[in-house]
């Protein structure tokens, strides 16, 4: 895909508010991206994971202390 | 003057300095990839017209003081950043994607190799530019430095444990921990473990695909569903204990639950973003058309420039609208908020010839 494509598509994405698809997107065609962005949007992926793993995390151990209390 | 002011920190600061050497103002200003994060983080504060002065080589002795301020939050985050570095192995990586299959495919295509490369070399510019991102990734890394890789195990087969000893009904203890609203989660799950269960029949009838085709299927609500139909494949693998990680795993109905989690404090929804609000300040060709007529419209005699002089002015223009994007989405932490930040650049390559 060119850089005008992959643009493009992807705005078609956030035009229709689909965001799973959008991510999808961004999954499948990272390497098309050129290189800082493909960078940014793989670092992105990990900046969030570690956000959703503390906040389970954090949901786990409240749950525990609650069964543990009760 | 800064040279004056440097001489004068090196006698007083270095001698004493019990952490050891520490880089002077001068030297973070040397090293272009410092200078350029020491003028992010002016810019997170605010400070651009003292980023001005500074790159103009307009201090005040006030400004030299306030930059050294600066400087040794600088270097306070470098350190700390440096710390998270050390920390960053191939083994902590893989830690987080135990409950992200997204993270897994994004390393299966990267390897596993340059990702950890990646994320290293972009530690530095996430302190800076989103320093409440930097943290949770702080807290987290000390977390996982502090109880090794069975700390997760442990913690879910603790959940597994003491569900069984309390004859809690696994069904219903997931429903409770997907609750949005915290409140509502606390709540939800005291009633869960209030109730009791025969817990052993029922998770037995609850891991049996069968089961849930022939029985439950009218009765389980959409979030099990949901939950059943992205992990069919992780339930047979990993047995009794997957079966709660195999919960947590990333899905619409547990990014709900998640995303109220980080949100945490509601002061700080305003700098959560969503992908629906974000997209409305996405820059599109047409609105980038308009502004640029309106640039265009103001340069004296634009028809008699030279195509060089003309190249000049739009790269200028594009500068300038990505100063202005970056400065709307600098105080902003999102996922999304980060993407779109970065696809600016991409933008711009594709729009820069269409500028007539």
């Amino acid at each position: 895909m060119t850089h005008e494509e992959l643009y493009t598509t992807f705005m078609d994405f956030v035009e229709k508010n689909d965001e799973i698809g959008a991510r999808q997107f961004l999954i499948d065609h990272l390497n098309d991206f050129p290189e800082e962005i493909r960078k940014q949007i793989a670092f992105e992926f990990f900046v969030d994971a570690v956000k959703k793993d503390e906040a389970i995390e954090s949901i786990q151990k409240r749950a525990l202390e609650i069964i543990t209390q009760e | 003057m800064l040279e004056r002011f440097e001489k004068a920190l090196h006698s007083q600061e270095n001698p004493t300095n019990e952490k050891g050497y520490e880089p002077s103002l001068k030297e973070v200003l040397k090293k272009k990839e410092d200078s350029d994060l020491f003028g992010e983080l002016l810019k997170r504060e605010g400070k651009i017209n003292l980023a001005t002065r500074l790159a103009k080589g307009e201090l005040t002795e006030s400004d030299i003081e306030e930059l050294d301020e600066y400087r040794t939050d600088f270097m306070g985050s470098m350190d700390r950043v440096k710390t998270v570095k050390e920390s960053i192995s191939k083994e902590l990586i893989h830690a987080y994607t135990r409950h992200n299959s997204d993270l897994q495919k994004v390393i299966s295509l990267v390897g596993v190799d340059e990702y950890e490369s990646i994320v290293k070399d972009k530690l530095a510019r996430l302190s800076i530019t989103a320093p409440d991102d930097f943290e949770a990734l702080y807290r987290s890394v000390e977390s996982k430095n502090d109880y090794k890789d069975g700390y997760y195990k442990n913690l879910d087969e603790r959940v597994v444990a003491l569900c069984k000893e309390k004859k809690i009904n696994p069904e219903e203890y997931f429903k409770a921990i997907l609750v949005e609203d915290p409140d509502e989660r606390e709540e939800a799950l005291r009633t869960v473990v209030r109730k009791g269960y025969s817990w052993f029949g029922k998770a037995t009838d609850w891991l049996s695909k069968g089961a849930y085709s022939r029985d439950d299927r009218d009765t389980l609500t959409d979030t099990s569903r949901y939950i059943f139909s992205a992990n069919d494949d992780m339930r047979d693998a990993q047995g009794e204990v997957g079966y709660f990680l195999a919960a947590l795993t990333s899905n619409e109905v547990i990014r709900n639950a998640v995303s109220k989690e980080i949100i945490g404090d509601p002061a700080n929804k305003e700098v959560f973003e969503g992908f629906s609000t974000i997209k409305n300040e996405q820059p599109t060709k047409e609105k980038v058309q308009l502004d640029w007529n309106s640039y265009k419209a103001q340069v004296k005699d634009w028809a008699d420039l030279t195509p060089d002089d003309q190249d000049m002015h739009r790269e200028s223009f594009l500068d300038t609208q990505k100063e202005l994007y970056e400065k709307q989405q600098s105080k902003k932490t999102s996922f999304w908020s980060s993407i779109f930040g970065s696809f600016f650049d991409l933008f711009a390559t594709i729009n820069k010839d269409s500028l007539k």
